[in-house]
């Protein structure tokens, strides 16, 4: 697979179910670790980099979890 | 290179799958401007869509004034439901490989990133497999001269 050894389907889940809506995620660059929640992108980056992951990997969350058609 | 579908939640069952998340085909984006760029965003791979659309917020990061650019009616499957979106010439990184192309920029989108047809399809073959559990998708970038 090309992108590293992420966490656990049932982990990530639980971290995107757990965000508020609208909210921003950083992930660590290999996707293995939550880092941090922020109301926006400038604040979960930063929060990311103080944390010490410099290229976290950014999800937004929507104000609904569900089945779409993009 | 082969990558893994990513999970998401729903608040609810799936009625069709049974689940109570979806598998979704999903890569890390930079978005490029004016030497500035973002974050590694996670972006939907998204066949039906015309476009790549990124969340405003990350053009607002990067410096590029959003409204100004031209305008783009973005509308969804469900009859009624639109959002305006704004034109911006940026740089993608995806996969490692660089295309420069328009994308447009959204306010209240329910996704961080789309890949769609112009600025990504266009550039990449990409095959779906739901033969592994996780389902997975080849990507491979079209040679240009």
């Amino acid at each position: 697979m090309g992108e590293g050894r992420m966490m656990s389907t049932e982990e990530r889940i639980r971290i995107l179910r757990e965000a508020k809506p609208n909210s921003w995620i950083a992930f660590s660059n290999d996707e293995s670790r939550f880092i941090a929640y922020g109301e926006s992108y400038a604040a979960v980056v930063k929060a990311a980099e103080l944390a010490g992951e410099n290229e976290p990997v950014i999800v937004k969350t929507p104000d609904q979890w569900s089945s779409r058609v993009f | 290179m082969i990558y893994p579908y990513r999970a998401f939640p729903l608040d609810q069952t799936d009625p069709v799958t049974k689940l109570d998340f979806a598998w979704r085909p999903a890569l890390k984006v930079l978005i490029w401007y004016n030497h500035k760029r973002t974050a590694p965003i996670e972006s939907i791979v998204d066949t039906g869509a015309d476009h790549c659309i990124f969340d405003a917020e990350l053009g607002e990061a990067l410096g590029i004034p959003v409204t100004k650019g031209d305008r783009c009616q973005l509308l969804g499957f469900a009859k009624g439901a639109s959002a305006m979106g704004f034109v911006h010439k940026v740089a993608l990184t995806v996969a490692a490989h660089r295309i420069e192309t328009r994308v447009v920029f959204a306010y209240g989108i329910a996704s961080t990133g789309i890949l769609g047809q112009h600025g990504f399809f266009d550039h990449f073959t990409v095959t779906f497999d739901w033969t592994p559990d996780p389902p997975c998708f080849d990507l491979r970038r079209i040679p240009r001269n």
